[in-house]
């Protein structure tokens, strides 16, 4: 059997297998379009994305400590004021942004990737390996997620890396089971089962025919889970497992403040305020998504 | 009932080894030399070998896994590296506080969540609708420790009304208010979106429409056609929020310096204490665990089709 004669049987698959049509995925975004506090939540979210990316070059040193120039009230010099060390706090607020997106995008990477192998294995060949991974989900989601990423970080030692690394495994069984019960449902559709029948290879099928299905709702959820994941960020540097002094995170930032609250409440005010915008409009980012996209979580 | 309870208790220790593993596994992991810890710096090769041995380390992962869930079963969490004492005991010592903090925000939460959720859904578009949905909005999006950083300014330093730090001594509820009413606050969040939400879909359902053709008044409609039928997945959410609490708890005891185990927790991460931190992780967790549990009872008492 010829490798051409091979492609040909496949193209006789019927054309539903590219994914999600075209045209249902511009409905969708249309439908999103018309969402008011979806669009204007997603303007906030790339003002501040793009405040994270070139806000750093045009702002101060945000390490900078002149001890001289502590707890300054806003000036022309310093837009937002100083801090307790005498730093530029809008500096440190735009870094801290940097920080939180980084974070997020980095996790749900990482929390995606994994998910998706683990929960594509379940859902696809079924049994005790799906019977094994489901379990592992269900023990890894009594966890509460800030413990278990606390747990990480302190064994790998406080680094944007590591807060990345603990938030994403975090999210890997919620991604698993959504991946196992979208594969479970793919797997069982007419095209899916006829490219099977022709003998190709589970990787194959996987790849070409499933993923293309599946990958766009996961992701979909996942966008408007990322400020849950910028909050865990947050709440880790707070704690002191996630970013570490002198280098700025929303979360130290508060905590650094939360000291000088009486006198100068800006420096944990600023961070905070910037983090529940972020939060918010990802939530309702996320909501306007699901709505459009018709996801249910 | 008893079948899905059983189910459950079947499943409990399932978990619990879990846990177990992925706390062993997260210790291994731990970039410290252990033997040189121990040892010394210059310690020979000789006399770490026996160190090792007598530690157990030299022995293969499993069996060093048997022994330190030996250790777990008999309660034995080390000794933390900060304090000097038992992990065990300074765990005991603090449970009374956190229990206190988290009872209390449960309380704050049903009182909060069950009004406005089910005022929210009858008076839909007045001003308790708009209060609950910022209630919810604010509840699930503000991170616990920002919520506890404002609720310090504005109640503790602006109003004075409150204490901001730590339980008194002795204890009182004066410094009991603030951080429950933190907690409660984003416990409550979830649980009144569900009620509400639910309690309109009930309210348009045939059989409210017909208990309203026959003249039922409103209220008796309200509670038994709304509210009778939402109270599951109330319940539900309110158990999911209540082991979410576990992480919010630790935030909200370091924020206000309240003595329980999330404190605890708070000061092994500052002191890379792992004894104590992977203790109070544990506890926690065993928390999260018992609270699954007590829901499954609770969901069998509220919808007899369980009890079958």
């Amino acid at each position: 059997m010829s490798e051409l004669d091979l492609d040909l049987r496949e193209a006789a698959v019927p054309q539903e297998r590219r994914g999600l049509a075209g045209r249902e995925i511009t409905g969708s975004l249309r439908r999103f379009l018309r969402s008011v506090p979806g669009v204007v939540a997603a303007c906030v979210i790339v003002c501040i994305g793009l405040a994270a990316i070139i806000g750093p070059w045009f702002a101060q040193d945000p390490n900078f400590a002149n001890v001289t120039q502590s707890f300054a009230s806003p000036s022309a010099a310093h837009l937002l004021g100083t801090d307790d060390l005498g730093r530029d706090l809008l500096a440190r607020v735009l870094i801290g942004a940097r920080v939180a997106l980084i974070v997020s995008l980095a996790a749900t990477a990482i929390g995606m990737t994994i998910a998706m192998v683990f929960g594509v294995i379940a859902g696809y060949f079924g049994g005790i390996l799906d019977e094994l991974l489901s379990r592992a989900f269900d023990v890894i989601v009594t966890f509460p997620m800030i413990l278990l990423a606390v747990l990480i970080v302190v064994a790998l030692g406080p680094s944007i890396t590591a807060v990345s690394i603990a938030i994403g495994i975090v999210v890997v069984p919620r991604y698993g089971r959504q991946f196992r019960v979208l594969t479970k449902s793919c797997v069982q559709r007419e095209y899916v089962q006829a490219v099977i029948a022709q003998g190709y290879s589970p990787l194959r099928v996987i790849v070409r025919h499933v993923l293309p299905n599946i990958l766009l709702p996961v992701a979909v959820i996942a966008a408007g889970n990322m400020g849950r994941l910028a909050v865990a960020e947050a709440s880790l540097s707070y704690l002191g497992a996630g970013v570490r002094p002198p280098n700025a995170s929303w979360g130290n930032m508060i905590a650094d403040g939360q000291e000088y609250l009486q006198t100068a409440p800006g420096i944990a005010l600023y961070p905070g305020i910037a983090l529940c915008v972020l939060a918010i409009s990802f939530s309702f980012v996320g909501d306007a998504l699901r709505d459009a996209f018709d996801l249910s979580e | 009932m008893r079948r899905l309870l059983l189910r459950r208790l079947a499943t409990l220790p399932l978990v619990l080894v879990g846990v177990a593993v992925v706390l062993f596994i997260v210790s291994q992991v731990l970039p410290t030399d252990t033997v040189r810890l121990v040892a010394g710096d210059n310690a020979s090769p000789e006399l770490r070998r026996e160190i090792a041995h007598n530690l157990g380390l030299d022995r293969p992962v499993w069996v060093q896994f048997w022994h330190y869930a030996g250790r777990l079963l008999h309660g034995n969490l080390g000794v933390s590296i900060r304090f000097q004492l038992p992990v065990g005991d300074l765990l005991r010592q603090a449970l009374p506080a956190s229990l206190w903090l988290v009872g209390a925000a449960t309380v704050i939460a049903i009182v909060i969540a069950f009004p406005i959720g089910i005022l929210s859904a009858r008076y839909r578009g007045t001003w308790i609708d708009v209060l609950s949905r910022a209630i919810v909005v604010i509840g699930t999006s503000t991170p616990a420790f920002f919520l506890g950083v404002i609720a310090i300014l504005v109640f503790g330093y602006y109003l004075s009304w409150f204490p901001v730090s730590g339980r008194g001594s002795p204890p009182d509820l004066a410094h009991l208010v603030m951080p429950a009413a933190v907690l409660g606050f984003r416990e409550a969040a979830s649980t009144t979106r569900i009620l509400r939400a639910r309690m309109i879909d009930e309210l348009n359902e045939d059989h409210a429409k017909a208990s309203r053709a026959r003249g039922i008044p409103r209220r008796s409609i309200l509670i038994q056609s709304g509210f009778r039928n939402a109270l599951l997945p109330a319940i539900t959410d309110l158990g999911v929020s209540l082991t979410e609490l576990a992480g919010s708890l630790v935030l909200v005891e370091s924020v206000f310096g309240w003595p329980g185990i999330g404190n605890l927790l708070y000061i092994g991460v500052q002191w890379n204490d792992f004894p104590l931190v992977s203790g109070a992780v544990l506890m926690l967790v065993l928390y999260a665990v018992a609270i699954n549990l007590l829901v499954d009872l609770l969901y069998g008492v509220a919808d007899p089709r369980m009890r079958a």
